[in-house]
Formats: C-alpha cells, structure tokens, sequence
C-alpha cells in the first residue's frame, strides 16, 4: 500500500462525531416494534382481532360446508321421492278397486277417500237396491278386478268388520254407498240436493249403518248404474296457490364468473402531493361450494405525484468533478408511479336474500411496483456572492427500483345485483400490510365492475 | 468503546440484545453509532443516505443477533454487516453517471504536503466525488482492508474489475487534487 492509501486510510478511520442520533434511534425502535409484531415476537390486539375473526370464518366454513352436505343429501332423498311418485302417477289411474275374492281373505284392501269434492253425492233410489244388491262387491267384473291391482291408498278392513260389510251388503244397504266421483267415474245426472256421504273408513255395526243410511234423503236420479263399494277416487294432491315472491329467486346456480373492473384507491394516510390511484383489472371467480368463491384479479393502477410542500431539506447532490452543493434546495417532486395488484382470496356470500347479493372478502395481494422515472427540482435561492443574481434551478431524474411488496391483505365488502348471464358488482376494500420487512401499503379501494357467469 | 476484545460489559449488551430488550438495543445503538455513520458515510456520499444505511444496519444486528456465534470480536462482524448494508444500498441507487476523463498535470504524491494538509472533511468530499462503483473498491480495498477477491464477491465482479475500478479510483482522486491544486495555485 502506497503512502498515497496510507494516508487517506489513516483519515477516513477517523471516527467523527454525527447529530441526530436519537432521532434515527426513534425511528429504528418503530421499525422493530412492527417487525416483532409482525413476527409474533409481541402479538397486538390488532393482529388478536383478525386471529378471531380468521377463526370465527373457520368455524362458519365448516358449518355452512356440514350444512350444505345436509341439504344435497335431503335434496337427492326428495329428488328419488318425486321420482318415484311420478312414475306411479303416470302409471295408474286415480282409481282403484277392491281386488276379487274379497272373502275368504284375511284382509282387504280398501281405498278411502281423502278429500271430499265439492260436488254432492248421488243418493240412491229405492228401486234400485236390488241392482245395488246384485253386484256384490265379491262378485265384481274383470274390469273392476283389474282396476283393484292398482296402487292407491289403501285401508285394510279386518275381518270382523269384513262380516259386517258382507251381511250389509245382503241387506242391499251398503251397495249403494255413494263414492266420491272422481275423474273416471261417471259423474251424476243430478246432484243437487245430495248431501256427502261419511267416509268409510271402518264399519260400524250392521244396523247402526243402515239406520244412519236409511235417514238419508234419496233423492237423487242420476246415479251411475253400477256403484262398488271398493271403487273410490284416487285423492288428489292439494295444490296449493301459487304466489310471486315479493324477491325474485335466485338465477340458476353457477358455478365461474370472469369479468372487468374498474378501481379507484387512496393511501393511507392521504400524503399531500399523492393523487388518487386509478386503473382496471380482470378478475375470475369459482365457487367449490355454494356461497363460497375462490376470488384470483390483477390490477394495473397508475398515480400521480407532486409533492411541493413537506419536504425535508434536501440538497443537491454533488456533480462530478466538483464540490458538494448544498445551498441547493429540493423544492419539487414530480413522477407517475404505476403499480400492479395480483390477488387471492375468498368470498363468502352472506345468507340474505335481497335484490342485492352482499358479500365479505379476504384476499391476500402482492403488489409490485414496476421503476418509473421522478425528477427532482433544486433551486439555489442564493447563487453566489456579488450583485443579485437570478434564481439558479436544475434538475434531476432518478429512476426507482424494480419492487414485490407481499404480506399485504385485503378486506372487503361487496354488493352484487345478479342477471340471468351477468354480474353487477360494486365493492370496497381495506388494504393493509407491507410495514413489518418493507414499505407499509396501506389503502382504501373502491372497485366496480361487471362480471359474465357461467 | 471496546477494542479487540469484547469488554464483559458489550458481552452484556449483546445477550440483552439476543432477548430484545430494547434497553440493550439502545445502549448498543449508542455506543456504535457514530462508528457506523463513519462508514456509512464513506460508502454513500452523504448524510441522509449513511443514516439509512446505518439504520437498516443495526435493523439486521437486532433481528438477526443470533447469528453472532461470538467468536470473533463484535466490531469486527458488525462492520461486515454494516458494509454489506451500504453495498446493496449502493447496488439500489442509480446507474453512475458518466465521469469526463480526466488529464492531471500535477501529481499531488510528489508533492504530498498538499495532501497532508488536508482535513478528513475535505478528504470525504474528494472521496464523494468519485463514482459509486469506484469509490466502493477504494473504500472496500484502501481503508476496509478487503482484498480483491474478496472485494469481487461483495460486489459481484471479476478481479480484474476490482483492481481496474480501484486504479480508476486513484486516477480519479490524484486528478482531483492536481486540479484543486492547479485552482489554489492561480489565486
């Protein structure tokens, strides 16, 4: 080593004295009070809230996830149910009939009405007991036996009572036993007048029946010509009225949702000299569960600024070959940042039913900061000694560096109106995060867009 | 402030620093301060930038305290951290900007009471004034003591670059002189 580097070794080793030591220790002390917060070192209530309200949103994913397991198990049973009862419907008339050979069983099937029609019963006329009496219900057609094999409601009449039911019939009372007409039975010529006839549905005693018959006025003339007394209507299912909800339902189901929007974001806090950030995006959605979606959008935002005011004393930094300046002051910044967005997260669409759809959101973002060019005015108020000299101002431009900011996370709210094929969507966001290991990014996004479905 | 060895009482400061107390923290921040900036500052050229560096320096000591094994004195490893710190500060700034060859008619080590008499402020800003790339091979091999290959690991270059940027230093500071020189000779 020459003398030449001894000697400017010597005196750069020198140890000097620098101010603002405590102040730059101040600064140091905030930085790890948000390292260690960040790392877990000293968890603050801030980061205990969002540890509960990450494990409230667990426990409501797993019960709305058993809840909807629940429902698409009621869905299928329902879905077979319906099924099966179409089948039947489509296969047998709404009539069945006491099958042959009713004697001699140990049971027989009976069908009983279920709903009464508002039409009146035919009654009977006393001339026709013995037509009635004729056709004893064991002695049915074929026609009338085929019918009986088909499903309907059944009753069984125990034995005891199927006695009773034997020897009415010899009484020629019971034969005439008006049924309900139903749509294949021959409607009456006449009913008016014709009071209903109680259900049967268990026989009393021999006589009581025909006592409680014999009061009935028989005043009808168009009575079918052959009544049995296993031929019954087929009830028919209520249906009940059919009412608009005041809410339209929910379109179909779907399932993925691609779409545009537009973004608006402030920092906070709102330096002065930092315009608002504008720009747009894509974004897609896909829903593994219903109410569920896995959110993914990229967002390319651009600002402006122009910081006149609240700098710090800057100077001029020496050019080449000369000395130290620094009776220049920094007096203006101007650049136009841009950044980019890229985010993942979920979205819970709360159970509410509305004519808009609200939803909350968590999105973890990573934010990247592309360089970009900002020039620096200095004005050297003071140009030098002798007679007065103009404002001396020179410039300078500097290019920023290329920077990822992750750790940074969103949380948000958004409202949806839903079509047949298309999404409207306005939605705001918290955004915050960054400041444990690097710049802090936080901000408030405004975003409206629209989305297609499918 | 300790020397060579490590003093019982930097010792101490050390194991508080290992479980974050912030008494300890300060204390060592204190005590090596204005060692720090002495560095920092001839690394970036100015004040501002040598608070940063000195400060995202002793962000790294505190967090990552655990990595001092203690077999070498303390100064001595936050010296390489500090260094390290002021090398990729320096990387992140902007390109260097172009520097005008320079004809010195006078060369200052033939006359080195010139040189003698010049206080280390003045020598700061000759210093500063040269490039980044070069003032960091002069700071690094000159006053740091790092060899070359070792200087072409921290930056990242061939020896060859580092002994090129270095004898591109020294040009650069003898045409400095000789041009000071040249104006303290006309008045």
């Amino acid at each position: 080593m020459s003398d030449f580097d001894k000697f400017f070794a010597e005196r750069l080793n020198q140890e000097a004295e620098f101010p603002r030591r405590e102040k730059n220790w101040k600064a140091l002390g905030k930085r790890l009070d948000a390292f260690y917060a960040g790392a877990g070192g000293a968890i603050t209530t801030h980061l205990k809230y969002w540890q509960a309200a990450a494990a409230g949103l667990a426990v409501v994913s797993v019960a709305l996830v058993w809840k909807l397991r629940s429902v698409q198990q009621e869905n299928s049973a329902l879905q077979k149910e319906v099924a099966a009862l179409q089948a039947a419907r489509e296969t047998t008339p709404p009539v069945a009939a006491i099958p042959p050979g009713l004697q001699g069983q140990e049971s027989v099937p009976f069908l009983a009405p279920q709903k009464q029609t508002g039409s009146p019963q035919p009654a009977r006329q006393p001339d026709q007991d013995a037509a009635y009496s004729d056709s004893p219900v064991h002695h049915r057609p074929a026609s009338e036996a085929k019918e009986a094999n088909r499903p309907g409601r059944i009753f069984t009449i125990p034995s005891a009572k199927r006695s009773n039911l034997t020897a009415y019939t010899d009484k020629n009372t019971l034969a005439a036993t008006p049924e309900t007409p139903g749509p294949n039975t021959p409607a009456p010529d006449s009913t008016a007048g014709a009071s209903a006839l109680p259900t049967v549905t268990a026989l009393p005693g021999t006589e009581a029946i025909a006592g409680a018959l014999d009061l009935l006025p028989f005043a009808g003339s168009g009575l079918p010509k052959r009544l049995s007394v296993g031929q019954v209507d087929l009830p028919s299912a209520p249906v009940a009225p059919v009412t608009r909800p005041a809410i339209p339902p929910n379109p179909v189901r779907d399932r993925f949702r691609v779409g545009v929007q537009a973004v608006a974001a402030t920092p906070l806090p709102a330096d002065k000299g930092l315009s608002w950030l504008k720009g747009g995006g894509l974004n897609a959605e896909f829903s593994p569960l219903r109410s569920l979606w896995l959110t993914a959008s990229a967002d390319w935002l651009g600002a402006s600024v122009q910081v006149k005011d609240s700098l710090r004393r800057h100077y001029l930094p020496p050019a080449p070959n000369k000395y130290p300046k620094p009776d220049h002051d920094l007096v203006q910044v101007d650049g136009n940042p841009r950044y980019q967005h890229v985010s993942l997260g979920l979205r819970y669409a709360l159970p509410l039913r509305f004519w808009v759809q609200p939803s909350v959101r968590v999105a973890h973002t990573w934010v990247h900061r592309p360089p970009s060019v900002f020039s620096f005015k200095y004005v050297d108020y003071d140009p030098g000694p002798g007679p007065p000299k103009p404002v001396k101002t020179e410039y300078l431009a500097a290019r920023t560096e290329d920077r990822w900011m992750s750790h940074i996370w969103q949380f948000g709210t958004v409202l949806e109106y839903t079509t047949a094929r298309w999404v409207f969507r306005l939605s705001a966001d918290y955004m915050q995060g960054g400041g444990a290991t690097g710049p802090a990014f936080d901000a408030l996004l405004v975003q409206t867009g629209v989305q297609y479905r499918f | 402030m300790d020397g060579i060895i490590d003093s019982v009482d930097i010792l101490q400061i050390i194991e508080g620093c290992r479980q974050n107390k912030r008494a300890s923290q300060h204390r060592l921040y204190a005590q090596f301060y204005n060692y720090a900036m002495t560095i920092a500052r001839r690394y970036t050229g100015n004040i501002e930038a040598a608070e940063e560096v000195v400060n995202d320096a002793f962000f790294k000591v505190f967090t990552k305290i655990n990595l001092y094994s203690g077999e070498q004195p303390f100064r001595f490893w936050f010296r390489r951290v500090l260094i390290n710190t002021a090398i990729d500060h320096m990387r992140a700034k902007l390109s260097t900007p172009p520097v005008a060859e320079l004809q010195p008619w006078h060369d200052p080590e033939s006359d080195p009471g010139i040189v003698e008499d010049l206080t280390r402020e003045q020598i700061l800003a000759l210093i500063d004034q040269l490039p980044p790339a070069y003032r960091a091979v002069f700071n690094l091999f000159v006053v740091d003591g790092f060899s070359h290959d070792e200087i072409s690991d921290l930056l990242n270059i061939s020896t060859g670059t580092s002994k090129s940027n270095l004898a591109r230093a020294r040009q650069h500071l003898r045409g400095i002189l000789s041009d000071d020189f040249e104006f303290s000779r006309k008045i």
